[in-house]
């Protein structure tokens, strides 16, 4: 079960793990997703929240609506690519800020991340 | 409220069950010595005597205490349960009421089998001879008539204070006036009815339980000076408790429920 | 429109102000978490919608009418105590439900106590403390109603039952009713609800949307909660 973070909106979380789990393989090129209802149930949100979900990533293209039939992963040629560059973005900028707001300098950032975190000094 | 009654008659299937043994019982325990006589023909008549009085007593006190204490349901949890049903309290009360009197009239009439059947068996002329010789005093006999007159009464009295309470409540506001008129009757004049008429059956019923003018004339006779003594100090007790309980669970009432 | 329109509404006992001049509007299909410390009002108005309490003044109107007996059969009200008959089974508890209540789904009402490992053979008097809140949840949860209203439904129960009645709220939410739920358990509770309500002292200090709460201030409904009732 996923564990939020109350402070930012659940649908964002929601849609960051289940993206996760689309570069994960988790999810087949045009699988089914789950209903609005059962992915409630599967991350204990509300049904509301559950239909921003998908509608927010609709919006983002990754995935589609059958009326009627339900939710699809978008079959987008290197989805899983374009997710992983998306995310890495992300994850990227927030490392250098807060890396900055400690006073490393980028040199210094790249030496680390070659070190895998063990500072020899 | 049929469907309240059936609820009612099962949640209280233990204590209905057990009364109506009992009754049967206690009931049937003085058959030996009627059917047999003793040495004292006194004890033949009065030991049955006794037994219908005491079940008439028993009934009638332990069915009001039943019927008081089925209300308290009202005031603990199970209370909101039955509150938030989509039947008026009223119906429920009632229900509760109706399954009282259902289950009282339900024992009485037992009793009444077995009186009716001690009477046939000791030969009612000297069954009612003996009942004015011996009994202490026939007041006994108006008295145990009076007390179900007044469990009538205080049954009514109970049902009204549902009455009231709902006015209180505020569901019926625009019938409001005719809970005190009702009040009123209710206080005053019902226990002077229903004295009269069960002072008057008593006589009636006494009567007729025997042909012989001399002994009809001693029951008349006694039974008149005993009820009447008996229905002063009836309707004052009645006029008392009525008012008393009307203020304090009225009062009660409109602090437990918070409105 | 609005199924439940609340406008200032006020009960007042002996001595206490419960509910202070509360103005409400609140619209089906959403999730509203009712929220605050104990004796704030969350109770007294849950009481007033289900019809169990009149109010002192102030309108109130549940689709258009007022709260009466009628309202009862739309408005479903799981209270924060054991109110069910001890010595009845667990399915005698959903016959007696479904005999006064016309919204009330039998299938539903077994499907859930199985969801929830209650044996229907059970009496009430059996149940432990979480089972007998599960139980609650299980006979609430079965009314199609309009309103459902739950009071504290995680109190005083453990981790794997709160999340089994977590579970079961979201996965019986029926389209177009409205949930009310009020809880201390602000954290575990806010990520199914749609809107917050926080009440204090009879008096409504926040009522909004929680993921604009998130989006815009950045806020959990937990820290909105310190916000206005911290010292």
């Amino acid at each position: 079960m996923l564990k939020y973070d109350n402070n930012k909106p659940i649908y964002y979380q929601v849609i960051d793990d289940i993206k996760k789990r689309i570069i994960n393989n988790t999810f087949h090129k045009n699988s089914k997703f789950p209903s609005t209802r059962e992915l409630a149930i599967e991350y204990s949100i509300n049904p509301n929240t559950a239909a921003r979900v998908y509608k927010e990533m609709e919006l983002q293209g990754l995935c589609y609506t059958k009326k009627g039939l339900g939710t699809y992963l978008s079959n987008e040629k290197n989805l899983t690519t374009l997710l992983k560059e998306n995310m890495s973005k992300t994850l990227v900028k927030d490392f250098k800020t807060n890396m900055y707001a400690l006073g490393f300098s980028e040199q210094e950032l790249l030496e680390l991340i070659k070190n895998g975190g063990n500072n020899k000094k | 409220m049929i469907k309240l009654i059936k609820y009612e008659l099962y949640k209280n299937k233990l204590f209905l069950l057990l009364t109506t043994i009992i009754t049967l019982v206690l009931g049937a325990l003085p058959l030996p010595i009627a059917i047999n006589g003793s040495e004292s023909m006194g004890l033949n008549y009065v030991i049955p005597l006794l037994v219908i009085i005491f079940l008439i007593y028993g009934i009638g006190i332990g069915m009001i205490i039943f019927m008081i204490l089925q209300q308290r349901e009202l005031w603990n949890n199970n209370g909101i349960l039955l509150y938030s049903l989509p039947i008026s309290r009223f119906k429920i009360f009632a229900s509760k009421i109706i399954t009282g009197l259902f289950s009282t009239i339900f024992l009485l009439s037992i009793t009444a089998l077995y009186a009716f059947m001690y009477i046939k068996i000791l030969d009612g002329t000297d069954f009612v001879k003996e009942i004015i010789a011996y009994v202490p005093s026939n007041l006994a006999i108006s008295t145990t008539f009076s007390i179900m007159g007044n469990w009538l009464y205080w049954v009514m009295t109970i049902t009204f204070l549902i009455v009231l309470s709902k006015t209180i409540l505020g569901h019926n506001s625009n019938k409001g006036w005719i809970i005190p008129l009702i009040g009123v009757f209710l206080i005053i004049v019902l226990p002077v009815v229903v004295s009269l008429v069960a002072n008057h059956s008593l006589i009636t019923t006494s009567l007729q339980l025997t042909e012989d003018p001399d002994v009809q004339g001693d029951i008349a006779s006694s039974i008149q000076m005993g009820s009447t003594v008996n229905f002063i100090i009836s309707i004052a007790f009645n006029w008392l408790m009525s008012i008393g309980m009307f203020i304090s669970c009225g009062m009660f009432i409109k602090k437990k429920l918070n409105i | 429109m609005s199924l439940l329109e609340i406008k200032n509404l006020s009960k007042i006992y002996q001595k206490r102000i419960a509910l202070n001049s509360i103005t409400l509007n609140l619209v089906s299909g959403k999730v509203y978490g009712l929220l605050g410390p104990n004796g704030s009002g969350k109770t007294t108005l849950m009481k007033i919608i289900a019809n169990l309490m009149q109010p002192s003044s102030g309108e109130i109107l549940i689709d258009g009418k007022a709260p009466s007996i009628n309202s009862r059969n739309i408005v479903a009200y799981m209270p924060t105590i054991n109110y069910l008959y001890k010595s009845m089974t667990l399915t005698q508890i959903g016959l007696f439900f479904s005999d006064f209540f016309n919204d009330f789904n039998m299938e539903d009402y077994f499907k859930l106590l199985e969801e929830m490992e209650l044996p229907k053979t059970l009496k009430v008097s059996a149940l432990s403390s979480g089972m007998s809140s599960k139980l609650r949840v299980a006979t609430t949860m079965s009314r199609n109603a309009k309103i459902i209203m739950l009071d504290e439904p995680l109190n005083g129960i453990d981790l794997i039952t709160r999340d089994c009645i977590i579970k079961t709220i979201v996965d019986n939410i029926k389209n177009n009713s409205t949930v009310i739920i009020s809880s201390h358990m602000v954290e575990q509770i806010e990520p199914i609800l749609d809107e917050a309500i926080l009440i204090n002292s009879g008096h409504i200090e926040f009522f909004g949307d929680v993921e604009v709460l998130r989006e815009q201030q950045g806020l959990s409904v937990a820290n909105k909660y310190r916000e206005v009732f911290g010292s």
